[in-house]
Order: structure tokens, then C-alpha cells, then sequence
């Protein structure tokens, strides 16, 4: 069976004058239909670069030196422009400045619409209708402009926009990060039921584990720009195989009683500059389980789950 | 103000190819300038010297009824350009560099007090700021030297026209100079070095002119290199217009002037060197006040 | 869409309170120029030996003394001269003897066409090249442009009307080098726009007095532009595959011009002043060269009307420019300020 969208062995660098910059290495990853796959990390770890390079809008001198893309089985690379907005869609964390200020929010769902479907005018009013209704939104208020919502109703017009010219995958780079604690629960269900109904494949970048919990299928955990560990949501959080996942999960607050006697704990140090990497695992100068093997091989992804020697001894 | 900014001044200028060329540019046009009496082949303003045979010689090339030989060619009375345009010169830097220095003076003494005093002198100096900054400062120039002409007795009018270019141009000018210092004055006078002259008793003049404006000659220097531009631009423009340096005493833009006149004849080189000399000057000294601008603070825009 | 509870043009009660607020302002600057215009009559030289000339009786000079209201106190005297503004009376010349406000409506037609056109040729020309540099920034005719704008910025216009006379009238003889052409009246307006002579005339002077302004919004729209193609909302609009042609017209250039009008609005204003100047290397017969000719022949009641003038044709610039924000803003139509 061929996923909705594969990875395989994705590379991206950045070139200038000082040098190659790989912000990204030996990315492999899948999301299917109507499955939402999780993408955590710290910043800077290559969440939004996967996010970017899918969606074809990696900046310059940003390009893709290795491996593939591929949407439906067909490769992408090169070829994502006729996928955007059709197939593909995209979201970004700040609904506040992912709007343009002078125009109805009615008006760009119809220009979204009309630019990826065959219909008229007054179809795609009838779309935009049904559509700010499918995000939970008032008909009435497609009318209004981008300042006369809140923050949350914005992220509810901006997703509306992603999805008018029906896409089959979304990228939600962080799109609760900027909204109130009380939204962010309402955005995530209200994500969960489209990719329910609609059979939407979701990439869901997020650097909160507590997101992850609450609405994904899969996760894919992201270190100095390659995965270190991909799995079942309710498996990671219960046996993590890698020790920064480990880490992140131990970071989560937790609501069960247990949880009140234990301190949060935090992973020390910080991630390496991704022109800084240690020779062996990018993790080991802040693993507490780090091997001879650590420093001196990077390890490779274990029976698809983990990128870490541990799990071979 | 210590020796380290000196030197990262310095360091910045050697660096900077554009700010070598255009300072040698400008050194050499204004020491052409400040020695053209000594330097300058011919003296252009000497009546008696000229000889209309020579008139209209073009340049590189000997007249045809002479003999006589002008690198730059003459004018219709057979005045040496390469003189005239030394002598235009002069006239032109001295009056922008006077004009600069006058409206230096009004807005950083007006910015200072402003800044220093606050209340209604504050607000009286940046209203009437405001007021004059709706209009362009070329438009303030020209109505100034009307109303200057005015206040002179008609026959002394040439005479003290040169008097007149830098007033007009030097009141249009100090706006500029005044904001600038009246907000780092704002600032500078909080900071804890003012706040002890203060407690130590210095009197208001001391603390305003020992403590404050060695503090904010940063922003002042950069101002008054971009408004020597501006000001020899509209030395030239008003001067062209009629209303500047008098035929007398001609300044670039009178030489200008005056070689419109024959442009259509063909005699182009009495118009085209001393634009190009008005062009060198305006151009040298605003790459360099560009550049001062940003070794001096990258912030000020 | 259905329903238009959000027309262009709402009458709100904030816009009304922003617009009086700005007519009280624009009015109190006026007062000021007049308080100046009025000082330079009154202190200038003396007016009436301005009018009558040295030779006049000491009988005639009395008499011209009381007529012009001079005995009055200052105060009354400035309340009049307003007075006489407001119904359009700016006195006589003191060299031709004519009175000013009709020699202004005489030459006010060539100014204002002039600087219409200019304005149009500044705006047009400064916006299409600002967005086509920003959006090739790294086109070689896009940096080719942004070069030969920076000589053009440093060009005195007095020189680049020079330059032009001396390339296109002297050189190719293609366009005249002085004067209006052929005019044609309309109802005591006296237009050049309708006779190719005319419009021809109008095309060197409409080039100098509009390149600098051109080349200044230019740079201004490429910088404003380059920023807006770094917002998030443009991001987001490739994201949902609008065509990139609907993304730069539609979506970056419209928040483009927004911060353009206020500069644009005070460089048109500018273009009225720097008239003068392009009219003087012209021979324009419009209210610029009036001016300058009164500086010259210090022409008191001239100078001082053209003063008042100026003043009125800038602040009514920015009144349209705070309008204009209105109209394209909705965040500032509906009071909320513009949060970014």
C-alpha cells in the first residue's frame, strides 16, 4: 500500500560561503490518510524544515542534496508549486499574522477555492458557507475582516483556508502555540474531527509532548535535524525506546496522582549547533546512558522505531 | 569621548573604498577652492585682462583667432572657465559650508534647550519645527531670501547677497539639526553622569554644553555632512534661479546660469564642466555622510 | 458575498472625530501662514511706497494709509487680511499693479497640470518599478534600475531639466524646450492637454519636476514591498497555492502601498514647490515662476500669496491622504488601530 505522503532518506543543506549546513539528515518518515502523525522536537531540531521542504518552500540557499519525497507514490520534489493548496496544504503557528489585513476573510476562501476548483462564483460562495461552518465558524461573519476575530477564530478562518482547495494532506506547523491554553484544546479537536471526516493526512509539528498525547496517531521524535525515534503514540509514551524521548516524556506534567511526589524533570544541556555535531549520536554529550559506541558511530534507526545503540545491546 | 572610537572610525574609513575616494575627491575640489587665487590661470573677475576675441574657445582646442590656449575653453566674454569655475567654487563651498555652520548653530543650541528645559520652550521649538518641515526646505530658502531682499535697501542688494544665500539657506536648514538633538538630549539627560553634574550644583548652560552636547556630536556630524550636500545643491539652485550669488560674484550655479543661455548655440562646455564640478561636489559629499552615518551609528536612519 | 454590513465608506463616529480633529489642525497651520504671509506685507518694506512709488504727495500716501487700514491696530489689521483671503483678495502687485488673484487664476491651469502630470508619471512609474525591483530582486535589470536611480537622486532638477532640453530640444529636436504651446480655453480654464503642441510642451517639464519623486517612491515601495513578501500572510498564501501573479497584485502590493500614501502624499506636495524650479528652466508660465519673479523683484503681496496658496494645496494633500487611509484600512475604519 502506497502512504499519502513518504520520506525517504531526505537531506536538505544549506550552502553559503562558510560552508554546507545539513539542517536536515536521513529523514524518512510516513503519514497516511486520514492519520495524524506527530512531529516533535526543540527548535531548531528540523520540525518546520521537513514541514518546509514537503510543502516546496524551502528558503534559498536551502535544497534538498539527498533523497526523495514522495506524495501518492509519485516524487515531488521540484513539482510541490501544482501540489499546494490542491493536494497539500499548509498551516503556520501565528493565525494573527497568517491573514491579510485588507481583505475579507470571505473573499480569500473564495480566491482559494476558485483557484483550485472548477466552480463559479456563486458555488464558491455556497462552498465558503459550508466551510466556515465545518470549522465551527458563523456564515455570517465571512464578511468581516481578519482583526474583527480573536485569535482562535482566526487559526479556525486560517484553517478553513488551508483546506478550501481540498487537500489531502495537512501541515500544521505549531498551530496552537500562539493561542490561549482554553483554544488550543478546541483547534486540536477541531483537527482531529476534519482528518476523521475528511480522511485528511495531518503532519503536526509541535514542540509540546502534551499535544502529542491528546491528539496524535503517531509520533515522529525530532533531534539535530534527523528523527531518533518513530512510534505509536500510546507505545512511545509508555516505553520509550530512545533517551531523549525518554527526557521529553519525563518533562510532560502529568495529571495522575503518582506524578505530585516526582519533580518535573528537565534534559540538561542543550542541543548542538548543527554546524557543532559530535562525531558519534548528536544526543550523546546529554544522554545519561551514553556508551563507548555513542561517541565514536552515529547510530541508525532500529527496526524503524529507534536511532539508538541501546536497544542493540 | 575616548580614542576608541577614533580608531574604529578610522578602521571603517580605510576600509571603505567609497569613503577614501569620495574624502580625496572632496579634499582635493576644496583645497582647488579655498587656493584658487593663488592656482587659477587667470583671474576671471579682472576686467581688464579679458579679451573678447577669445570668446567662446571650446574646449581642448586653441582659439581660432588667438592662439590662445584654455584647457576648459571660455565663456562669451572670453573668461577662462577652468578660472571662473575655481573662483564658483569658493563661492559655492563657502556659502554651504556658512549656511551649515548657521543652521548647526540655531538647531543644536534650539534642540539643546528644548530638549534641556521642556515645557512650553519645548513646545513652541518643535511646533514651529513641525510647521516648517510641511514645506521643502529649498521653498523656505527661496521665501526667506525674498523677505531678506525685502529688509535691504535696493542698492545694496548685490552686495549683500551672498549674506542673504547663507541666511536663507541656513534658516531652511536647522530643523533637522534641532529634532536630533532635542530626543538625544531626552535621553542624555537622564543618564547618571547629567543627573551628578546636577546634584554637584554646575548651572544650566555648564551641564547643557560640557555634558550634554559632547555626548550627541555623533548625530550632529553625520547631519551636517548630509546637509552640506543639500546645502550646496540649493546654493546652486537658488543662484540659478536668479537669487543667489549675484553675476559679480558667480557661484557654480550662476555659472550654470549663465551657460544655459548658450546651450543652444552649441556652446555646451560653458554649461556642462561647472555641472559636472556642482555634480562631483554634491555626489563626494553625500557618499560621504552616508558612510559617516553608518561606521558612526548603524542605528540612525 | 451576501449582504454588505461593511460598505467602503462607513460614517462612523470615530472617523468623524479623526477628520474635525484634522481640520482643526489643518485650519491652525493655515492662521499661522497667514500670520506670516500678513507679517511680510505689513514689516516688509513699506507698502505704501511700494504701491504709490517715492514720488507720491504726502496728501495721496495718507490717503492710501487709511484705505489700506494701516492706522488700525496690528490685531484688526491681521483679522482683515484674513478676511480678505478668505474672499480671495491677496491685494495688488507691486510691479504690475495688478491684482494677484488674478494673475494666480491666470497661471494657476499650467501649475496645476504640471504637477498633475508629474504626479502621475512619479506615481505610476515609482510603484510599477518598485514592485517589479522587489520582485526580482535579483534580476540584472532590477539592480540595474536601483543603480542609475541612486545618480538620480543625487541630480539637482535643475540639471536633469537641463539634460533633458539639451538631449531631446537641442540635441534630436524632438520636443520644445520652453513655454506651454498651444493652450486651449475652457471656461476661463486654460488647458495644454488637448493640443498635441501642448502636450508636447508638457513633457520635458512633466519629467524633471516628476523623476526625483519618482525615483524616491520607487526606492520607498521596493523596501516596503521586500518586507511584505517576508510576512507571514504571504507565507500562508503560497502554503494554499494561489498563484504567485494573484499573490504579488492582490495580496503583497495592496499592503505595499498602505505606508506608501503618507511619503506619497508629502513628495506630491513637494512636486508644487519644486514647480518652481522646473518652471523657472522651462519658462513655465505658472504660479512658481510668479514666485520666483516676485523673490526677484521682491513683489511682497506676490510672494505672500503664493506662500498662502502652497500652504492650502498641502494641507489639503494630507487631508486626502488621511482619507485615503479610511478607505483602504479596515483596521483603522473600525477604530481598532493597526494591529501587526
Amino acid at each position: 500500500m502506497t502512504h499519502l505522503l513518504d520520506i525517504k532518506d531526505l537531506q536538505v543543506t544549506f550552502s553559503n560561503r562558510h560552508g554546507d549546513l545539513r539542517v536536515l539528515d536521513g529523514v524518512s518518515l510516513h503519514v497516511g490518510r486520514g492519520e495524524i502523525l506527530g512531529i516533535i522536537g526543540e527548535s531548531g531540531a528540523g520540525k518546520s524544515m521537513t514541514g518546509n521542504a514537503v510543502m516546496g518552500l524551502l528558503e534559498p540557499p536551502g535544497k534538498i542534496t539527498k533523497g526523495d519525497i514522495l506524495f501518492d507514490g509519485v516524487s515531488i520534489i521540484g513539482k510541490a508549486e501544482g501540489l499546494r493548496g490542491k493536494h497539500i496544504s499548509m498551516i503556520f503557528q501565528d493565525p494573527l499574522t497568517s491573514l491579510n489585513p485588507l481583505k475579507r476573510v470571505g473573499d480569500m476562501l473564495t480566491e482559494t477555492m476558485r483557484t483550485h476548483l472548477p466552480i463559479g462564483k456563486s458555488e464558491a460562495e455556497e462552498r465558503a458557507r459550508a466551510s466556515f461552518e465545518e470549522v465551527g465558524l458563523d456564515p455570517s461573519r465571512l464578511d468581516a475582516y481578519p482583526h474583527e476575530f480573536s485569535g482562535g477564530m482566526r487559526q479556525r478562518v486560517v484553517i478553513a483556508l488551508a483546506l478550501a482547495g481540498e487537500p489531502e494532506l495537512l501541515i500544521a506547523d505549531e498551530p496552537t502555540t500562539a493561542l490561549d491554553v482554553s483554544v488550543q484544546a478546541q483547534i486540536l479537536e477541531l483537527i482531529r474531527n476534519l482528518c476523521e471526516k475528511r480522511g485528511l493526512g495531518v503532519m503536526l509539528i509541535t514542540h509540546d509532548i502534551g499535544v502529542i498525547a491528546n491528539s496524535c496517531d503517531r509520533v515522529a521524535v525530532f533531534y539535530a535535524g534527523r528523527p531518533v525515534e518513530i512510534a505509536g503514540v500510546s507505545e512511545l509514551l509508555a516505553h520509550p525506546k530512545h533517551p531523549y524521548s525518554e527526557g521529553l516524556i519525563a518533562s510532560m506534567p502529568r495529571i495522575d496522582a503518582d506524578s505530585r511526589h516526582e519533580m518535573l524533570r528537565q534534559i540538561e544541556g542543550s542541543m548542538p549547533a548543527l554546524n557543532k555535531l559530535p562525531k558519534g549520536c548528536a544526543f550523546a554529550p546529554r544522554c545519561h546512558k551514553v556508551m563507548d559506541k555513542c561517541l565514536e558511530q552515529q547510530p541508525i534507526m532500529q527496526s524503524g522505531r529507534a536511532a539508538c545503540w541501546l536497544g542493540e545491546a | 569621548m575616548g580614542n576608541w572610537w577614533q580608531s574604529d572610525l578610522f578602521y571603517s574609513y580605510r576600509t571603505n573604498p567609497v569613503a577614501v575616494i569620495s574624502s580625496v575627491v572632496f579634499v582635493v575640489l576644496g583645497l582647488a577652492a579655498l587656493f584658487a587665487p593663488w592656482i587659477s590661470p587667470t583671474n576671471p573677475f579682472d576686467a581688464g585682462s579679458l579679451n573678447l576675441m577669445n570668446g567662446f574657445t571650446p574646449p581642448f582646442s586653441a582659439n581660432q583667432f588667438t592662439g590662445d590656449y584654455f584647457v576648459l575653453g571660455t565663456d562669451d566674454q572670453g573668461r577662462d572657465l577652468v578660472s571662473a569655475m575655481l573662483y564658483g567654487m569658493r563661492i559655492s563651498l563657502m556659502v554651504g559650508i556658512l549656511a551649515v555652520g548657521l543652521a548647526m548653530v540655531l538647531g543644536v543650541t534650539l534642540g539643546l534647550v528644548a530638549g534641556y528645559r521642556g515645557g512650553w520652550v519645548d513646545a513652541v521649538v518643535m511646533r514651529l519645527a513641525d510647521v516648517q518641515l510641511t514645506f521643502p526646505s529649498i521653498l523656505i530658502a527661496m521665501l526667506v531670501a525674498g523677505i531678506a531682499r525685502g529688509l535691504v535697501p535696493p542698492d545694496q542688494r548685490e552686495g549683500m547677497a551672498t549674506i542673504i544665500l547663507i541666511l536663507s539657506i541656513g534658516l531652511s536648514d536647522w530643523v533637522q539639526f534641532a529634532r536630533t538633538v532635542r530626543s538625544s538630549t531626552l535621553l542624555e539627560k537622564e543618564k547618571e553622569y547629567v543627573q551628578a553634574a546636577r546634584v554637584l550644583g554646575r548651572s544650566h548652560l555648564a551641564i547643557m554644553f560640557r555634558h550634554i552636547l559632547p555626548g550627541i556630536v555623533s548625530p550632529v556630524l553625520v547631519i551636517a555632512t548630509i546637509s552640506l550636500a543639500l546645502a550646496i545643491i540649493a546654493e546652486a539652485t537658488l543662484s540659478f534661479l536668479g537669487v543667489g550669488a549675484p553675476p559679480t560674484e558667480p557661484s557654480l550655479g550662476t555659472l550654470i546660469r549663465i551657460g544655459q543661455d548658450f546651450l543652444f548655440a552649441g556652446e555646451w562646455w560653458i554649461l556642462l564642466f561647472p555641472a559636472l564640478t556642482l555634480l562631483l561636489i554634491a555626489l563626494s559629499v553625500n557618499l560621504l555622510g552616508d558612510w559617516l552615518r553608518d561606521a558612526l551609528n548603524p542605528k540612525l536612519k | 458575498m451576501a449582504g454588505n454590513s461593511h460598505g467602503l465608506f462607513v460614517w462612523n463616529g470615530h472617523m468623524a472625530l479623526i477628520i474635525i480633529q484634522r481640520l482643526l489642525q489643518s485650519s491652525l497651520v493655515l492662521l499661522l501662514v497667514a500670520f506670516v504671509a500678513f507679517s511680510m506685507f505689513r514689516f516688509v518694506g513699506d507698502p505704501v511706497e511700494n504701491l504709490l512709488g517715492q514720488e507720491a504727495t504726502l496728501e495721496d500716501r495718507a490717503i492710501l494709509t487709511e484705505r489700506l487700514g494701516l492706522n488700525d491696530p496690528l490685531p484688526v489689521q491681521y483679522i482683515r487680511f484674513v478676511g480678505k483671503v478668505l474672499s480671495w483678495d491677496f491685494g495688488v502687485s507691486y510691479r504690475t499693479g495688478v491684482p494677484v488673484a488674478d494673475m494666480i487664476s491666470e497661471r494657476l491651469p499650467a501649475t496645476l497640470e504640471l504637477a498633475l502630470i508629474s504626479a502621475i508619471f512619479a506615481m505610476v512609474l515609482g510603484i510599477s518599478l518598485g514592485v517589479y525591483t522587489a520582485i526580482n530582486r535579483r534580476g540584472w535589470l532590477a539592480n540595474f534600475v536601483m543603480s542609475t536611480s541612486l545618480i538620480g537622486v543625487s541630480l539637482p532638477t535643475f540639471l536633469i531639466g537641463i539634460l533633458l532640453i539639451w538631449v531631446f530640444s537641442v540635441e534630436l529636436g524632438w520636443l520644445p524646450s520652453f513655454g506651454r504651446g498651444e493652450t486651449t480655453d475652457i471656461g476661463g480654464w486654460d488647458t495644454g492637454l488637448l493640443t498635441i503642441e501642448g502636450l508636447r510642451s508638457l513633457v520635458l517639464p512633466a519629467v524633471t519636476l516628476g523623476l526625483y519623486q519618482m525615483t524616491l517612491i520607487m526606492r520607498l515601495v521596493r523596501s516596503e514591498m521586500l518586507e511584505v513578501l517576508r510576512e507571514d500572510y504571504i507565507r500562508f498564501a503560497f502554503a494554499r497555492g494561489l498563484h504567485t501573479k494573484s499573490i504579488h497584485q492582490r495580496h503583497a502590493v495592496p499592503n505595499t502601498l498602505l505606508p506608501v500614501i503618507t511619503v506619497a502624499g508629502l513628495q506630491l506636495g513637494s512636486i508644487i514647490a519644486f514647480a518652481i524650479i522646473t518652471e523657472s528652466v522651462f519658462q513655465w508660465p505658472g504660479i512658481g515662476l510668479m514666485f520666483i519673479n516676485a523673490v526677484y523683484f521682491v513683489d511682497i503681496p506676490v510672494m505672500s500669496a503664493y506662500l498662502i496658496l502652497v500652504a492650502l494645496m498641502f494641507v489639503t494633500i494630507n487631508l486626502i491622504v488621511d482619507m485615503a487611509y479610511f478607505a483602504i484600512d479596515p483596521r483603522i475604519r473600525s477604530g481598532a488601530g493597526g494591529g501587526k
